[in-house]
């Protein structure tokens, strides 16, 4: 710790200031994260986020906060000692309001989705169960990028209609390609909500989507279950205009609400709100093409705890009852407007993929 | 505890009781105390150990607001008691047994 406090001060804050300014915030962010790390571990959140607060709350230059940072670096093994002496039954656990402590050590689906997206933000026990998965799937990532795509598509396809409101549920981890990337393609100004209600996914999403651009992204926490909770929304009834258009993107959440809870009807709730012209986009997993491994999928996700329901073409297809289906209707997702050519192993994707319009 | 940090801790405290709530977070208790982050957070720590302080979160929405919910402290009833008894000794009659560590009851023995 020390020598690398040493190191920053005589190396690299010369070298950085020189290089111009705009390091030194990372740098500052990174210090106090480091710094946290002496810290027992009940209290690391705690200090992270009271420090990062109390850095973005810092007047005047860079060079301020970097000094901050230096500072309670050198005295965190001090406070370390100090708290370490606190009676663990009066540690309280370490919320940050709703969003807990990552446990890193269960599997979690959106994890192991970036995982086989090729994004960073998994753990080891998220790569160990996405392993079993691909085990008996050796397809699934194929999957996972087919349905992104598939999102992306779909996205470009609504705002080519010209809605310029997205209202993406179940948004999962940020990863390139998300829905503001797309609809910005477009429309620069275009309106996006994201909601999870997944506090890892929201965790992210807040830090990298809403601070990208804040006045066209918001980030809310509600459960697809209650529909009605989402569409009364403050938040969200700020930020879309329901008089207008607004896309509805449903993309590989459906098969995790159980019959019991009838996705059928919390679709068809969603889109009676929504003015003439919106549309819905759906895609969902299905065991059509081999019920046998998708049933040994399904398993191997039950025990990280999470409940997949894969679906027909025929129980998919009631989802857009009362809508107009777009052309070429529920295929699998690589089928639905294609953008390239359509590669060999798409068959292998067992994604079912839709849009539909109310008219 | 040296007299020094028995000093910084009664300008904590003074703080504490005498600026409202809204002002009781890291930053703002560093500026009105004088000190700076790295002596304040150990003494934050200490009266927290202590029992005479209490941090929560801030009660904001920080998606609306914009910005990060910050750590607010808030004094305890035996902080408030132990703070004022504290400030109520001027701080030319200390006596060496400063020099302790402290303690809930370091400024009732006195």
């Amino acid at each position: 710790m020390k020598m690398m406090i040493l190191f920053v001060s005589a190396v690299a804050v010369p070298l950085l200031v020189s290089e111009g300014y705009d390091w030194l915030p990372y740098l500052a962010r990174w210090l106090t994260r480091q710094a946290a790390r002496v810290l027992p571990p009940e209290y690391r959140r705690r200090y992270i986020d009271e420090w990062a607060a109390e850095l973005d709350a810092l007047p005047g230059g860079k060079i301020t906060r970097l000094a901050f940072a230096v500072r309670v670096s050198i005295k965190a093994p001090k406070i370390g000692a100090i708290l370490r002496e606190i009676p663990a039954h009066r540690v309280k656990i370490p919320e940050k309001a709703d969003i807990p402590e990552i446990d890193s050590t269960v599997a979690h689906p959106a994890r192991m989705y970036n995982y086989f997206l090729g994004g960073r933000d998994n753990y080891e026990a998220d790569r160990v169960a996405a392993r079993r998965v691909a085990a008996i799937i050796p397809g699934i990532q194929e999957m996972a990028r087919a349905n992104r795509a598939f999102l992306g598509r779909a996205v470009r396809f609504a705002a080519e209609q010209g809605i310029r409101q997205f209202l993406d549920i179940g948004t999962g981890l940020p990863a390139p390609g998300n829905t503001t990337d797309v609809a910005r393609q477009i429309d620069p100004d275009a309106q996006v909500v994201y909601v999870d209600n997944d506090p890892i996914v929201l965790s992210h999403a807040r830090a990298m989507l809403a601070k990208g651009d804040p006045l066209h992204t918001t980030v809310i926490r509600a459960d697809l279950r209650d529909p009605d909770a989402i569409l009364n929304d403050p938040q969200i009834r700020a930020a879309l205009d329901f008089g207008q258009p607004i896309a509805v993107l449903l993309v590989a959440v459906l098969h995790f609400i159980p019959d019991n809870d009838d996705p059928a009807a919390i679709v068809h709730r969603l889109m009676e709100r929504m003015a003439p012209g919106s549309c819905v986009v759906i895609s969902h997993g299905t065991g059509d093409f081999d019920p046998k491994k998708a049933a040994e999928a399904v398993n191997t996700y039950a025990q990280t705890g999470a409940q997949i329901v894969a679906r027909s073409k025929q129980e998919i297809e009631r989802f857009f009852d009362e809508l107009e289906l777009v052309e070429p209707g529920v295929v699998q997702v690589p089928w639905w407007h294609p953008d390239t050519e359509i590669p060999q192993e798409a068959a292998e994707v067992w994604w079912y993929g839709a849009v539909a319009r109310k008219s | 505890m040296g007299l020094r940090t028995a000093v910084q801790t009664r300008e904590v405290l003074r703080v504490l009781l005498e600026r409202s709530q809204a002002e009781h977070y890291g930053l703002e208790i560093s500026k009105a105390a004088g000190l700076a982050p790295g002596v304040l957070y150990p003494i934050l720590a200490q009266l927290e150990r202590d029992g005479w302080l209490e941090s929560d979160w801030e009660k904001i929405d920080e998606h609306v607001v914009k910005r990060r919910r910050r750590r607010y402290y808030s004094l305890t009833p035996d902080g408030l008691t132990g703070a004022q008894r504290t400030l109520a000794v001027p701080l030319d009659r200390l006596p060496p047994q400063m020099a302790r560590p402290l303690s809930p009851g370091w400024a009732v023995e006195l």
